[in-house]
């Protein structure tokens, strides 16, 4: 049980330091999102990464459709992550989807869990006006399923599964291996729904866990008054706005994100309620 | 920028890293409708509908930065007051001593798009239909399942009813009509393999006396304390029945003359001695062993002749039909 979470969730750990940083990525990416960012910390920090179940490495004969259904599922990832390794007073930093998956691992296990970095986290994706504004409508996450539909690498090869029944795909499994930003379509797409059409805004006021919320400019994926909202709702939140633009600054802008996360961690903590 | 790359039949435009617009060519602001002034400096997400927005930021902006290239992404862009158009992307990112820039090629792929939707189509109707398949097939092994199951049930009963038309309700034997196909699959099957075969019929004494002195209720007891001793007496190949009224059969598969006179009267022996168990009776026995021209009916009769021998010679006794025409008392055994 306990090596196949190893496989299961390609766990890869590094660094010299004895406390620990779990990298946690967003959607639809894996643990090579954090390779600009991660080696910053080797020195002082033990540090693991991971890939949920259906991207990256992971072991895709583990995907349960309806384990994965919903965050809660990743969430347990996360805690049977912790469990395994034995973490205690961790520091967890995910990106986007990543960041809620955390959140929902802190609430239900606070003590696995010292602080939590959220990159461009967004509770509810969905608008919900007058009140709240997640940035998009039912429409615009029904074509962003579209878009990655018709832009899945090995949907021909899928296809011919479907319409040919042969549940052997070894052409397809090889260009996954080969595409660290390529999912099975099918775990694609019940991902994307579990994320963006998750509502976590009651869940803020649950947290114990003291977090930063990194917020990013020019964000088509979690605007400014998202992040703001996280901040009003969360407790114990510290909230940065950063120089970088779009949603995955630990890519596109490692050193302020290094710099920012760094910042924080030598901060003294709000002690937990 | 080059003329020829300026008026390309494919939109072409360069990219900072942060997505901010760094130049772009003729054919793109046209396909567009944009003047060059409105989009350079601008960020990319100006040209692009929400879910390419985010579908860019979510897959095209990993990829660059990680891959350094991006081949054929479907990609719509949002021309001014039109409805989007669909691009196929193709971008490669070079860093050189001026910086940082990501070249997009963008196709027009209106009916190409047209096809792969069609295909797309398809695809959706036949995960649809394989799905309604799998319904067809879970809801049919269902009603297989309760099928056979309401197979075992009519199995079961059957064998329940078979078994309720054969038996006697009072003494739990089998009953006369039972009997009588025994005696003919015994005879049969004895006949195939020259085993002898012997039967015997019993007659409670004075049951009618019983009736009238003790009620019809001590009669049904002693019937049944009869059956009871009957089973007891033989084997279990043996067949016991209630032939009528106070009357029982027992057919003896494989039992010779001497044999049946044996069981005869240990029966006859043990029902003089139940009397613990219910009132005093005793019973008269014809015995009859079947002989190579016996029929069914014959056979009886022979055994109806030994019993009405056994009552007239003074009941509880057993006579055998062999010794009925030799003499008229030492056939009987007492």
């Amino acid at each position: 049980m306990q090596q196949s979470i190893l496989k299961r969730n390609n766990i890869n750990i590094t660094g010299k330091g004895t406390q620990t940083i779990l990298f946690a990525p967003g959607f639809g990416c894996d643990q090579n999102m954090w390779r600009l960012v991660a080696p910053a910390f080797e020195e002082k920090y033990r540090i693991v990464l991971f890939d949920y179940v259906g991207s990256g490495k992971s072991d895709y004969s583990a995907y349960n459709a309806e384990r994965y259904s919903s965050l809660y599922g990743y969430s347990q990832d996360v805690l049977d992550i912790c469990a395994f390794l034995e973490l205690k007073e961790a520091i967890f930093i995910g990106h986007s989807v990543g960041s809620i998956i955390g959140l929902l691992a802190s609430i239900q296990k606070p003590e696995y869990f010292e602080r939590l970095i959220m990159v461009g986290p967004s509770p509810c994706y969905l608008n919900e006006p007058p009140h709240y504004m997640g940035g998009f409508e039912k429409q615009d996450i029904k074509e962003l399923m579209e878009l990655m539909e018709m832009n899945y690498i090995g949907w021909a090869n899928y296809l011919s599964q479907v319409i040919m029944k042969n549940p052997d795909r070894p052409e397809l499994s090889k260009e996954l291996s080969d595409s660290f930003c390529s999912t099975d379509p099918i775990v694609a797409r019940q991902f994307a729904a579990a994320t963006f059409l998750s509502d976590h805004r009651a869940d803020l006021p649950k947290s114990v866990v003291p977090s930063l919320i990194m917020q990013c400019a020019e964000d088509a994926i979690a605007p400014l008054t998202v992040g703001d909202y996280m901040h009003r709702h969360l407790p114990h939140s510290t909230l940065r706005l950063m120089k970088a633009t779009g949603h995955c600054p630990h890519l596109s802008h490692p050193e302020e994100t290094i710099g920012l996360i760094q910042g924080y961690l030598k901060h003294n903590l709000v002690v937990k309620e | 920028m080059d003329e020829h790359l300026n008026h390309a039949p494919c939109g072409y435009l360069t990219l900072a890293d942060d997505g901010t617009i760094l130049t772009i060519n003729q054919t793109l602001l046209n396909l567009l409708g944009y003047d060059i002034n409105e989009l350079r400096g601008k960020h990319i997400n100006c040209m692009m509908t929400v879910s390419s927005r985010s579908f860019f930021q979510l897959y095209f902006f990993p990829l660059i930065q990680l891959q350094g290239t991006v081949e054929e992404m479907y990609l719509p862009l949002q021309p001014k007051g039109e409805n989007p158009l669909p691009f196929l992307l193709n971008a490669l990112r070079k860093v050189t001593e001026k910086g940082t820039a990501t070249h997009c090629m963008f196709t027009l792929m209106k009916r190409r798009r047209e096809y792969e939707q069609s295909i797309l189509e398809i695809k959706r109707e036949m995960e649809e239909q394989n799905r309604i398949k799998e319904e067809m097939i879970t809801e049919l092994e269902l009603l297989q399942r309760q099928l056979e199951h309401k197979q075992q049930e009519l199995v079961e009963m059957n064998s329940r009813l078979k078994v309720l038309a054969e038996t006697d309700g009072l003494t739990g034997l089998k009953n006369r009509r039972s009997f009588q196909e025994s005696l003919s699959l015994n005879m049969s099957l004895c006949q195939e393999s020259s085993l002898p075969l012997s039967l015997l019929l019993l007659d409670v004494d004075h049951f009618k006396n019983i009736n009238d002195t003790f009620g019809h209720l001590t009669g049904d007891k002693v019937l049944q304390v009869l059956a009871l001793l009957l089973k007891e007496s033989t084997k279990e190949d043996d067949v016991v029945a209630r032939y009528g009224g106070e009357e029982f059969a027992v057919i003896l598969p494989n039992a010779d003359q001497p044999q049946a006179l044996q069981v005869g009267e240990k029966i006859r022996s043990l029902a003089e001695a139940s009397y613990s168990t219910s009132p005093w009776f005793t019973v008269s026995i014809g015995a009859v062993t079947m002989s190579l021209e016996d029929t069914v009916t014959s056979l009886q009769s022979k055994a109806d002749r030994a019993l009405y021998s056994s009552k007239r010679n003074g009941r509880n006794r057993v006579t055998h039909f062999d010794f009925l025409h030799r003499s008229t008392d030492p056939n009987s055994l007492k």
